[in-house]
């Protein structure tokens, strides 16, 4: 027996709707100062005076775009290394301990290089983007392509299939899942260091506002950047999942 | 052998290069210093331990969060992947919150907590609960049908059947997830360190750089990829035993 | 009776021991010569000397200061005059309980620096120009924005980036910007290397004598530790007299703890005057970047 998916969707602003009342409760028994933790109210209505007066959008458009391309950029990256890290023992022994050396670099340490190799520009932010969000694809990649079902590479030797051939038409279907999976998180990260960029090297966007405004003790301001990039990810992570589905469609058909 | 000489092959002509470089004029020193300077100021890093406390001070945040939100992500992510209705219901909620970026609750967690380890434990723990929770909401979710049926007949608490049915079928998953999210910890901690808690690598290598020293703060940086390599290959041997170990359980 | 003695004398002893206990500060700097005489009061003993137990703590940023005090982590950080004034029109209760440095046109300690080879010869030619500077909505900067209206260059034709200090001569050298918002000692890097050229001292054009930093505190912790704020300004005060006797151990001091000494340092100064809280609060507004009248008496400490 399914339940209605309106009743689902009802379930779920509910739940939403009751942490919106946690925050206004917590903010109005000022635990924390006002001026650092505004109530709901304040917040929203600060978003809504921004979104009204045109503020919004431009920043809004610049974060997004910069994210796109950041998480693009590694997602490709990610692919192509995986499948070659994946399913070659030399990549493996020559890039493997170098790329474990450079994940757990921060981006804010990266971005002064960077500066200096690409500028002060966009293109400086998606790479640095790119560099940061590439590990969940890359390692899902890796997973994906190394254990591929046994089965399947003998269909594509059988089938005397060459190798682009192989990784176009069964290797990289087969990794598809655990790929998507890992560029769902990539995307997360892609925004976040959107964020992160626009605040260390003076990019235009939601980032470089939410900065200000924590300097200006704006926390209106803030905290309604902070529901802005929230909303964002929501909206852009249910794009992806209907991609998935679509893409997977294949796999999940029942027996 | 060879395997040690093929991954140091890439590094090694990187330093090269920059060594060259940077003796040759061409990459500007205020920014990038120089190999041989920087291999001076990691020795004496060590020589006077300053970089040990500063690595115990972020490894211990970094851990203490990672270990949260291992915990909560793991235990969330089976329950919404066992039920998608929970699911639907969550899902949106959790998909609205994940994007915040840890650096702007910051403000937030000092004024909880002040300088010191809390303050950094719990932004690492919120910034790596979500790659847990997701990867293994999808890992749980994706398990053989028939093993779920298996596990209703045997008939066993929920708890037990977590442990030797569920968690195990999903874990191969599950440590992908765990490895990115240690990634993440030790990035998280150290960007906390670099922006407001003085304490910490993230800290030396800040102020190394506003103190004119940027070849401290590369040994600095150099040292923290060393960590995070070391770590990711201590975690990866330690799955690897567990799930050797629950491996032998689940064919059961 | 022995019994009610001995407790009589435990409790003098008490309160005389919490007497004499000094009152204790952790104060916030950030990696500049303007709090030279801070590192001077501590290394030789000035605020012992007046009885305040004062730690020092460095913070990476400025901006990070005012949350901490606020948190009860640091009860004395450095601050500037915009600082104050955002502060107290989000609300916060910070005051001014004594100066740390000055500005004065006789000795410019910031100004703009112009990348070698460009023709900049007065504020117009900075029209579609890049400038660096070290913290958006920040005194200097906004120091800046005033001299351009002043000089009625149109905001919106000149380009600020933010670039941290140390950075800021590799980005100049580079051609990713074409002038900088900086202070010695990394002004007199950039112009001895011969990567740039002073532009203007444009601070002193604007004010010839104003504030730079001064010192927050929260008005909660102030009024109820007005001891420790005497202290506090009697030993910095002192120290600022040893910097002007004894320049060059100053310096040593100065670079033992942010890591680089300066050719030259700035004027310090302890006072606070309210009227270069009203030229701030003035300009800001004129800029823009206040939306409220502030009224600046309330943020001296008394």
């Amino acid at each position: 027996m399914r339940r209605l998916p309106q009743l689902q969707w009802l379930g779920a602003a509910l739940f939403a709707a009751a942490l919106l009342i946690a925050w206004q409760l917590l903010a109005e028994r000022q635990i924390i100062s006002p001026v650092f933790f505004p109530s709901p109210s304040r917040t929203l209505g600060e978003l809504w005076r921004q979104a009204a007066q045109g503020e919004l959008w431009k920043p809004l458009g610049e974060t997004s775009l910069r994210m796109f391309y950041g998480w693009a950029l590694a997602s490709l990256l990610g692919v192509v290394l995986g499948a070659a890290i994946g399913s070659s023992r030399a990549a493996r022994e020559f890039l493997g301990p170098l790329l474990e050396f450079l994940r757990p670099l921060p981006a804010s340490a990266i971005i002064p290089p960077a500066i200096l190799f690409l500028g002060l520009s966009n293109e400086m932010a998606v790479a640095v983007i790119a560099f940061g969000a590439v590990w969940p694809v890359l390692l899902a990649s890796v997973h994906g392509f190394a254990s591929m079902e046994p089965q399947l590479l003998e269909v594509s030797a059988a089938l005397r299939l060459s190798r682009a051939q192989s990784l176009a038409k069964i290797a990289i279907p087969g990794a598809l899942p655990e790929i998507l999976a890992g560029a769902r998180v990539s995307l997360a990260i892609s925004l976040i260091l959107a964020v992160v960029t626009e605040m260390q090297a003076s990019q235009p966007g939601l980032g470089q506002n939410i900065l200000l405004a924590q300097r200006s003790f704006r926390s209106p301001e803030l905290y309604a950047g902070v529901v802005t990039l929230g909303l964002m990810g929501f909206l852009i992570n249910h794009a992806i999942l209907a991609l998935e589905r679509r893409l997977l469609r294949w796999r999940a058909a029942p027996a | 052998m060879r395997r040690f000489l093929r991954g140091i092959a890439i590094p090694a002509l990187a330093v090269a290069l920059w060594e060259t470089g940077s003796r040759a004029g061409v990459l500007p020193m205020d920014t990038f210093s120089r190999p041989s300077d920087i291999a001076v100021a990691f020795a004496g890093a060590f020589a006077d331990g300053s970089i040990l406390v500063a690595t115990w001070q972020t490894v211990e945040a970094a851990l203490a969060g990672f270990a949260v939100a291992a915990a909560l992500g793991i235990l969330v992510g089976a329950l919404l992947g066992l039920s998608p209705a929970l699911e639907r219901v969550v899902g949106p909620s959790i998909d609205a919150v994940r994007p915040i970026p840890s650096v702007a609750l910051m403000p937030l967690t000092l004024l909880l907590f002040g300088f010191g380890l809390q303050m950094e434990a719990w932004v690492v723990a919120f910034a790596c609960v979500w790659p847990v929770l997701l990867v293994t909401a999808a890992a749980v979710r994706g398990i053989e049908p028939r093993l779920h049926d298996v596990s209703r007949t045997l008939e066993l608490p929920f708890a037990s059947q977590l442990r030797r049915i569920i968690l195990p079928a999903a874990l191969g998953r599950i440590v992908v997830g765990l490895r990115v999210s240690v990634g993440i910890s030790l990035v998280v901690a150290v960007t906390v360190e670099i922006v407001i808690n003085p304490r910490g690598l993230g800290y030396g290598m800040i102020i190394a750089q506003q103190s004119l020293h940027p070849e401290l703060m590369y040994a600095q940086l150099f040292w923290l990829g060393l960590l995070g390599w070391g770590l990711n290959v201590a975690l990866t041997r330690a799955a690897g035993r567990w799930h050797a170990f629950a491996g032998a359980d689940a064919e059961v | 009776m022995h019994r009610k003695g001995f407790a009589v004398l435990v409790l003098t002893m008490w309160a005389a021991l919490a007497a004499a206990e000094p009152p204790k500060a952790n104060i916030g700097y950030i990696g500049a010569a303007d709090f030279t005489p801070l590192f001077v009061a501590k290394d030789k003993g000035f605020f012992d000397k007046h009885g305040l137990d004062a730690t020092l703590t460095r913070i990476q940023i400025a901006p990070n200061v005012g949350p901490a005090v606020m948190s009860g982590n640091l009860q004395i950080g450095m601050g500037t005059a915009p600082n104050l004034l955002h502060a107290a029109e989000g609300g916060l209760p910070l005051v001014a309980i004594a100066g740390a440095s000055r500005m004065k046109k006789a000795n410019p300690i910031a100004g703009l620096v112009g990348r070698s080879g460009l023709s900049i010869k007065s504020p117009q030619d900075l029209r579609g120009k890049k400038i660096a500077s070290p913290g958006l909505n920040t005194m200097l900067t906004d120091l800046l924005e005033k001299w351009l209206y002043d000089n009625k260059v149109p905001r919106d034709q000149v380009t600020l980036v933010e670039v941290v200090f140390p950075q800021q001569h590799d980005m100049l050298k580079s051609g990713n910007v074409d002038a900088a918002i900086t202070i010695e000692p990394f002004r007199s890097r950039m112009i001895g290397d011969g990567t740039g050229f002073k532009i203007a001292d444009y601070v002193g054009e604007v004010n010839p004598d104003v504030i730079a930093v001064l010192w927050m505190a929260r008005s909660d912790w102030a009024a109820a530790n007005p001891q420790a704020v005497r202290a506090f300004r009697a030993g910095y005060a002192d120290a600022i007299d040893y910097c002007a006797k004894h320049p060059d151990e100053a310096k040593q001091i100065l670079a033992k703890y942010v890591g680089f000494s300066s050719p030259i340092l700035p004027d310090y100064g302890v006072e606070v005057k309210l009227s270069d809280l009203e030229f701030f609060e003035k300009m800001e507004r004129q800029l823009g970047k206040l939306r409220q009248p502030v009224d600046v008496k309330k943020l001296v400490w008394q």
